[in-house]
């Protein structure tokens, strides 16, 4: 496993950061983490960033305490809050940056020219930060994550300033980091861009995690099903009641919630077995963003 | 901890605030040498015929240089240094630093340290200003200074704001920019008003006026600092030292033991400022 967090919980003096987040991600995976404002999502990833002392739990990152120095070195981190010296130009703060890092001098220059060409700030290396644009500042803190080249990187928020042609460059760059073996750790609130990047997600909500797995399990975990059928008495709605929750009837249509495909067949089961009739089933797939939505209001 | 060393430096270079200070040192030195030289040019042309006198008034002029070059020194010290911490914390630029493989130890004795050659520099360059202008214009008080005694008040000189430099590192982890600036200015006067109080206390032998001046020099022992560097620099001088008249008696001078304690005192804060960061939620 690359990341690995267990009953993780911050307090802060009478509010809750996070409460008992346990999650497991594995080596080259695109972990996604959601949740409204406020929930607790940043500071899972301070923690594990050693930004944040946590009240009890530990957190891993390759076995390792996360937030040691030696995790440090394999790890890349965009903060939400970016935010970096206005008086130095772009390069200057990746030098900085690399310093930290211990970086070879060499390579170091070597490494700052392809990332700011990554990055798309080529032309703007010499100028001063505090001239760049959000965008451009958000490019630049994406290029100083990625500079030791890092086995895991987290990315809070990392499309919040970026124009949609940004958003697909920085789609493109988790694509090809997943690609070379790395495992990423995504914080957003862009629910489509995680559906189309993201292996497996968390959703969080007042600190603590509601939903976890991974992607196809989770969007096949709510699907709703529109049954048209024909049957007498109560029996059956009775069924399905008592074994899937709520249940909507309309003329001949029965409308119900199913948490995978087995579900249906067993739905099938329930109105042949107790001599119903069966014309046809329509499976309403959703995506993460009404999965998002519904799992946040309780459905 | 090397690279924060040199960011610390640099980011006090680019300050708005050191420029300023700069150009008001070169103004603050021509205004001085051109005192003292209005000064001696009345000796020279006779009208002043009372040695003793001009001695004590020549005297007074260079303790009043180097008076205000530690307050200059003071006000530069805590103009660069209030938000060292809180200002990298408030904006958000602490959090691309600290999750870099730099320990928080490092981080706080990296920025501390970067001041310290930054202040330091400047210290040296404005004492020896003083001194050489003082020198220079043949101030009496000063001729026939032994280097052994420059390099003890410089020293000294350097170590105040040295000094205030750790308290503000240890507040700029406590509090925001601004309350620290606040803080500092507060414990900064607090040590002068202590300061005067001990000299008023010693002058007229109230010992609990004293007492209470020691104890305002425990909290803030800047002015104790600086007295004991202007005792140093006119050791020779006698009478005429400005360590006597206005400022009291003999027994004023703080010991070597003062200055130990400083350097503890600045120790401790640094000590505490590195144990409350590392457990500071950033």
């Amino acid at each position: 496993m690359a990341i690995v967090t267990n009953k993780l919980t911050k307090y802060y003096n009478t509010s809750v950061g996070c409460n008992d987040v346990s999650i497991e991600i594995g080596r080259g995976e695109i972990f996604g983490f959601l949740g409204p404002n406020g929930a607790g999502k940043s500071t899972v990833v301070k923690i594990l960033n050693g930004l944040v002392i946590p009240t009890s739990g530990s957190a891993e990152i390759f076995g390792m305490p996360a937030g040691s120095l030696e995790v440090k070195k394999s790890v890349g981190y965009l903060p939400e809050n970016f935010k970096y010296y206005d008086w130095l130009t772009g390069k200057q703060l990746l030098a900085f940056h690399a310093s930290l890092h211990g970086m070879d001098k060499h390579l170091l220059k070597k490494r700052i020219k392809q990332l700011l060409k990554l990055v798309k700030l080529e032309a703007f290396e010499e100028k001063k930060i505090g001239t760049y644009s959000k965008g451009m500042q958000q490019r630049l803190g994406i290029a100083s994550a990625l500079l030791p080249d890092p086995d895991v990187l987290f990315f809070d928020e990392p499309t919040s300033a970026l124009d949609p042609i940004g958003r697909k460059d920085m789609r493109d760059i988790m694509v090809d980091l997943k690609r070379q073996g790395k495992t990423v750790f995504l914080n957003s609130h862009l629910l489509s861009e995680m559906e189309m990047v993201c292996d497996s997600v968390a959703v969080i909500h007042k600190g603590s995690i509601i939903k976890k797995g991974k992607m196809p399990d989770i969007l096949n975990s709510f699907i709703t099903v529109e049954i048209r059928t024909e049957f007498t008495g109560d029996k059956i709605p009775h069924l399905i009641k008592e074994r899937f929750g709520e249940v909507k009837l309309s003329k001949g249509k029965i409308r119900v919630k199913v948490d995978c495909d087995d579900d249906i067949n067993d739905i099938a089961r329930i109105i042949i077995n107790n001599g119903g009739k069966l014309y046809g089933i329509i499976c309403e797939k959703m995506n993460l963003e009404d999965l998002f939505i519904s799992i946040l209001e309780g459905g | 901890m090397m690279p924060v060393i040199k960011i610390s430096f640099r980011e006090a270079i680019n300050k708005k605030v050191f420029l300023l200070i700069g150009i008001f040192t070169v103004i603050y030195l021509a205004g001085y040498a051109l005192f003292i030289y209005f000064i001696m040019k009345d000796l020279d042309g006779g009208r002043i015929d009372n040695y003793s006198g001009f001695l004590a008034g020549a005297s007074f002029i260079s303790f009043v240089g180097y008076y205000f070059s530690s307050m200059l020194l003071a006000f530069l010290t805590i103009m660069l240094s209030a938000g060292a911490v809180s200002h990298d914390m408030e904006s958000g630029i602490i959090q691309s630093t600290i999750s870099k493989p730099l320990s928080r130890r490092s981080y706080i004795l990296g920025k501390y340290l970067g001041l310290v050659l930054i202040i330091s520099a400047y210290s040296i360059i404005l004492f020896l200003s003083v001194t050489l202008i003082s020198v220079m214009f043949k101030i009496p008080s000063l001729s026939g200074l032994k280097w052994d005694i420059i390099l003890k008040s410089l020293l000294l000189f350097v170590l105040e704001p040295l000094a205030i430099l750790s308290l503000s590192i240890f507040g700029s982890v406590f509090f925001k920019t601004l309350s620290n600036g606040i803080f500092l200015i507060s414990v900064y006067i607090t040590g002068l008003a202590g300061g005067m109080i001990e000299q008023i206390g010693g002058t007229i032998g109230n010992d609990t006026l004293v007492l209470c001046g020691i104890a305002s020099s425990m909290i803030s022992p800047f002015d104790t600092v600086y007295r004991k560097m202007i005792a140093t620099l006119f050791s020779n001088i006698g009478i005429a030292n400005p360590m006597f008249g206005i400022y009291g008696i003999q027994g004023a001078v703080p010991s070597m033991w003062m200055m130990a304690y400083v350097i503890f005192y600045s120790t401790l804060l640094l000590y505490l400022a590195v144990r409350k960061f590392r457990k500071k939620d950033l």
